[in-house]
């Protein structure tokens, strides 16, 4: 069960419309390495998660990719706020314009749609969290580019925030498939899929796994 | 149903009360017995919420009353044992 909170979890506050900037960072919103697909990963990834911590992290980190999603699109929105039509034409903005106005629709910086295709749910642990660990490091590396393209420093503020909860989030995924790990067989990992084979993920649950309201 | 199940439906009557209300409120700001229901739905959510985290643990990680991280602890909401 969600609710919403009227707030951002970072502010943005830009005053300098710049489209041109809107255009490459509309694709942290709804592009391969964007925080939609990063919420949507692990919001379908956590249903299969052997144990309790593993729900936990996908649910949190899911959660605060949302509000990550939010952040974006408000920046969108302000970098494409008040534009003229010179303006749009000169940045190259028009070739968004023409379908979505200065409306906020998820797609890639290069017109690609957000589609389901950007990631996966295996219903293997090992399999989802190192798909995990690889989404954050890519979108640190989407944040650096941006960083590289923004001059307007509201726009590098959100930014940096951003870059960092990518690394962040790296770091505990790292420390979900070291959880995982310390359940399995350290003489083979794949001996068996705890998502899948019942039996054995009972066997290697702990006393802290049972611990229940 | 045991107390816990019973808690979890209580909240779940007074938080869609809310949220009908909520939503009804935004296009009709001025019906005064809605805001009234609106104000009576919320005080008895906060009532069932308060009573369910004391006894069973937070609903919210923003809610952890205890000194000990029970968070993480089960039956998560999708596994059909709550």
């Amino acid at each position: 069960m969600w609710q919403y909170e009227k707030r951002l979890q970072f502010p943005v506050n830009i005053q300098k419309a710049d489209p041109g900037f809107a255009k490459v960072m509309i694709t942290q919103l709804g592009g391969p390495d964007g925080e939609l697909s990063a919420s949507l990963r692990y919001m379908s990834q956590r249903y299969v998660m052997p144990y309790p911590q593993l729900k936990a992290m996908l649910t949190e980190i899911a959660t605060e990719e949302l509000a990550h999603v939010e952040i974006v699109s408000a920046m969108v929105y302000q970098l494409t706020k008040n534009l003229t039509m010179d303006e749009i034409k000169e940045s190259g903005f028009d070739v968004y314009f023409v379908d979505h106005t200065a409306g906020i629709y998820p797609q890639a910086a290069a017109g690609i749609p957000h589609r389901a295709e950007f990631y996966q749910s295996k219903g293997d642990p090992i399999a989802d969290l190192c798909e995990d660990l690889a989404a954050e490091q890519k979108a640190r590396v989407v944040y650096e580019n941006l960083l590289r393209l923004a001059s307007d420093e509201e726009v590098k503020k959100p930014l940096r925030f951003l870059r960092q909860r990518e690394i962040i989030h790296f770091q505990r995924f790292g420390e979900a498939l070291s959880i995982l790990q310390q359940h399995l067989d350290s003489d083979n990992y794949y001996a068996f899929n705890p998502s899948f084979d019942e039996a054995k993920r009972k066997e290697t649950l702990t006393c802290f796994d049972n611990k229940r309201y | 149903m045991n107390h816990k199940q019973a808690l979890l439906k209580k909240i779940q009557i007074q938080d869609f009360a809310v949220q009908e209300a909520s939503l009804y409120l935004i296009s009709h700001p001025k019906d005064k017995s809605a805001m009234e229901y609106y104000q009576h739905s919320r005080a008895l959510l906060k009532e069932a919420i308060d009573e369910y985290e004391q006894n069973y643990g937070p609903l919210t990680s923003r809610s952890n009353l205890d000194r000990e991280w029970k968070y993480v602890y089960g039956p998560w909401p999708w596994e059909g044992e709550n």
